[in-house]
């Protein structure tokens, strides 16, 4: 199907369709997302409304760019995901990218959950001390930019 | 709103199974102990608040090209 994007019409298949149920806080009334890929902007990806051609939210794979980023996500999480292997999450934070791109920051607070299998998503809120709102994050995907290609999705973490 | 006023060592419930006490006041400070099923994330406002700002300023982000960055 074709949807429009932020960065122009697109070509996606109808099962890379995400399913927010709640929203994402600030969009709660935006439902349905897909990941894209814009041009010279890796590792950094798009979390793209296809309801709002205008909103898409720069994302990242957390675990590709900090590697001891650790989250606990709590069975009844799991379940309203729907997850039956945790070989299916797939977990983004939010980037917030200002003019100077240096001072670029990351929510490790409120990372965005997905069961890429089945396509349902939910941005949970966990308050920790160790995971602030406003994480600088530059140098880190400078670093992983360096280190070349990246691994794509699939990240696992642990539940208790 | 619902408004109540209460003391340190009162509390609420909501719906029987959330208790919110009031261990102590100090100050401008209150101390609160919350008792809730495991299953419910209990957070400071501020985090529903900030992550608010954060996706909505996220989504106005400029073009970026972080090749050229460097």
């Amino acid at each position: 199907m074709l949807i429009e994007t932020r960065f122009g019409t697109s070509e996606t298949d109808k099962n890379k369709i995400i399913s927010f149920k709640a929203g994402l806080p600030g969009f709660e009334d935006l439902h349905k997302f897909i990941i894209i890929e814009a041009n010279n902007t890796r590792p950094i990806y798009w979390l793209q409304s296809i309801e709002n051609k205008h909103i898409a939210l720069p994302v990242i794979i957390t675990f590709a760019v900090l590697s001891d980023y650790n989250i606990n996500i709590r069975e009844n999480e799991l379940e309203d995901l729907k997850v039956d292997s945790k070989n299916d999450l797939l977990i983004l934070n939010v980037v917030v990218i200002p003019e100077d791109m240096k001072k670029m920051t990351v929510n490790l607070a409120a990372p965005i959950v997905i069961n890429a299998k089945r396509g349902i998503g939910k941005q949970i809120l966990i308050d920790a001390a160790e995971l602030p709102i406003r994480y600088p994050i530059y140098e880190a995907i400078m670093e992983s930019l360096k280190k070349g290609g990246e691994e794509d999705a699939g990240a696992v973490t642990e539940s208790r | 709103m619902l408004v109540l006023s209460r003391k340190a060592g009162e509390g609420i419930t909501l719906d029987q199974d959330v208790t919110i006490d009031i261990l102590s006041i100090d100050g401008d400070r209150v101390r609160i102990g919350i008792q809730a099923p495991k299953d419910m994330r209990i957070f400071r406002k501020e985090l529903l608040e900030g992550t608010i700002d954060t996706n909505r300023a996220a989504a106005n982000a400029p073009a970026v090209s972080l090749s050229e960055a460097e």
